[in-house]
């Protein structure tokens, strides 16, 4: 696998995921260890398709994280979690 | 003797608990007499503002107390309402409206057609004022509606490109009622979540199975911008014991590790319906409140009033190899048939498609003869009386124990986060743009369940945000798809008919290489 720069991931991920709160609405600034589901800036309808995206995106499988969402909770975690996975495949 | 209609039923409910509560909203909490009186106001209100039995009132509104009283007040003179998503975009309401042919509007928006705007607390007020003149007690005529009168219209997604709206008739909901009462237990100890939308399906059971068994309803907004946890807290603030959701949620709360009895302590029964539960996932659910709650998975298409089975999660669900819960055996008073293509009964153990009767099943689609003579058709084996059925499109199986399974669907119809979607609408809507010859919308599972919609067009190559805000001001945000990808061609198969299922593939690869 071939490893993508946390910084590539963040920038990728803030895009997207700013792109899916502008539909809703909230242009509120978005930094990168701003909680987007704990607050309720994301939703269940945003989640299948964030993990959806991180699976396809980076190889990540949810069940491998024991569903937890909370591990996709903000920017950074998400970068975490791709750099983590891209050390150690799962 | 019990009410033959739902305005009568409710009404013995308030004769026999006046002073219970019947419905928590927006912080305050309202008895099933104040309920009762505010909606007879309504009800001589409406009738005073030209409102006819028969006619279609739209209400547009949220979770407030007056879209409750204002339902209840409908049902007394026989007028059908039909909820509609004050969030909907306006084109998509204007469509809904205009198949009501709605002789008055509630909503909280400007917009077309006979309308009185709620949007304030200013012209709330004025609302309220308006129908304190009117008389609280009980009115006439309600004993003059029959059960097989419509109650409601509920919209759902139309493969012509166009939603449909049900009409469902008394009879429906009391049957629904019933077997709240009967097999779920649900009575006056009860508190329902009502978590679903209004405008959804799945709403029709938390209000009517609640309040008209004496149980009351408390109205949560959806999760939309709020913390899951505040959710969860106000289910337990409230001591709900009954909460009704679809998987999408129950999944979401699950992963956000508040899916527990330590955040739900009061829940005795939880159901799920509108779409699969995946069973991996569902051993979590099961084994957090195993021996503390039941789970109960539901199924039931919204033309035949909301939910036609049951089935209670046991622990040998899980020794299947299935990916799913079985829907169950159909509740009383429904009857069914499985048949293929040819309209011929398939033997037992074999998958056909489910055509549902009995009392249950909806008046048809509002303004509508069309979709109506496609979907609600004389029983195919039966020739000498009318016995209408519905015909779902849910392909199922049956077993000797008379529980049925789903194995998919027999069109295009999907679930996506438990909302019923027609993928055709979805094509018409990219379609109606500018440039593009055409377009196929198509979904992708995960393997963990989990459904993506992505969508394919042809013609001019556009940008994806542009297609995404055409797409946003005429769908509702759970039938936006999530990628765009342009082809030179949409394949077509034999007939000349744009290939779904090669559509899905290219879909599937070209998401792969893009990212």
């Amino acid at each position: 696998m071939t490893v993508v720069p946390a910084s590539e991931v963040k920038s990728r991920m803030r895009s997207y995921i700013m792109q899916r709160l502008l539909m809703k609405g909230d242009g509120a600034p978005l930094h990168d260890d701003d909680l987007l589901f704990s607050s309720g800036r994301l939703d269940s309808l945003d989640a299948v398709e964030l993990i959806m995206s991180v699976e396809t995106d980076y190889g990540i499988n949810f069940s491998d994280l024991g569903f937890d969402l909370t591990r996709l909770d903000s920017i950074s975690a998400i970068a975490r979690l791709v750099e983590q996975s891209s050390v150690e495949p799962a | 003797m019990v009410g033959h209609n739902l305005g009568l039923r409710f009404q013995e409910i308030v004769a026999a608990t006046p002073g219970a509560p019947a419905l928590f909203c927006e912080g305050n909490s309202y008895s099933f007499r104040e309920l009762n009186e505010t909606a007879n106001r309504f009800s001589r209100w409406l009738v005073s503002v030209g409102v006819d039995r028969g006619a279609v009132v739209c209400l547009e509104m949220p979770k407030i107390m007056e879209a409750y009283a204002l339902a209840l007040a409908c049902i007394k003179i026989g007028a059908p309402y039909a909820f509609l998503d004050p969030a909907a975009p306006a084109e998509r309401s204007r469509l809904m409206l205009d198949r009501c042919r709605a002789s008055l509007i509630l909503s909280v928006r400007e917009g077309p057609g006979a309308r009185i705007v709620v949007g304030d607390a200013a012209a709330r007020a004025e609302l309220r004022k308006a129908i304190a003149e009117f008389d609280g007690s009980d009115l006439p005529q309600t004993t003059e509606i029959t059960g097989a009168d419509p109650a409601y219209v509920m919209f759902t997604s139309g493969s012509t490109g166009e939603p449909k709206g049900v009409v469902i008739p008394h009879q429906g909901v009391l049957h629904l009622v019933e077997w709240a009462g009967n097999d779920l237990g649900i009575g006056p100890a009860d508190r329902l979540t009502n978590v679903n939308p209004i405008y959804f399906d799945n709403s029709v059971f938390d209000i009517y199975a609640g309040l008209l068994n004496g149980a009351a309803i408390v109205a949560i907004d959806a999760l939309r911008g709020r913390p899951p946890a505040e959710l969860v807290a106000e289910i337990t603030r409230h001591r709900c014991t009954f909460f009704f959701a679809v998987p999408t949620l129950f999944m979401f709360l699950d992963s956000m590790h508040l899916l527990s009895p330590d955040w739900l302590p009061n829940v005795t029964r939880f159901m799920f319906g509108g779409e699969g539960y995946p069973l991996a996932r569902l051993r979590r659910f099961y084994d957090a409140f195993a021996g503390r709650a039941k789970l109960i998975n539901c199924y039931g298409p919204t033309e035949t009033s909301c939910i036609c089975s049951g089935f209670d999660i046991t622990a040998q669900v899980f020794d299947t190899s299935e990916g799913l819960a079985p829907l169950g055996r159909l509740n009383p008073n429904f009857s069914y048939r499985i048949l293929d293509e040819d309209m011929k009964p398939i033997a037992t153990g074999g998958v056909g498609e489910l055509w549902l009767g009995g009392p249950g099943v909806g008046l048809g689609y509002i303004n509508n003869p069309q979709e109506t003579a496609r979907r609600f058709r004389q029983d195919p084996l039966i020739d000498g009386y009318r016995s209408i059925l519905y015909r779902s499109g849910d392909l199922v199986e049956v077993d000797r124990a008379n529980v049925l399974r789903f194995r998919g669907r027999a069109d295009n119809q999907v679930k996506l986060r438990g909302y019923r979607v027609e993928l055709e609408e979805i094509d018409h809507a990219i379609a109606a743009r500018t440039g593009i010859t055409r377009a196929l919308a198509a979904v992708l599972h995960d393997a963990n369940g989990a459904s993506r919609l992505l969508a394919a067009y042809s013609g001019t190559k556009q940008a994806e945000t542009d297609l995404r805000q055409h797409c946003a001001a005429r769908l509702p945000a759970y039938m936006i798809p999530s990628r765009f990808i342009w082809l030179e061609e949409i394949p077509v198969n034999a007939n000349g008919k744009a290939d779904r299922r090669s559509v899905a593939s290219l879909l599937d690869e070209a998401h792969a290489k893009a990212s």
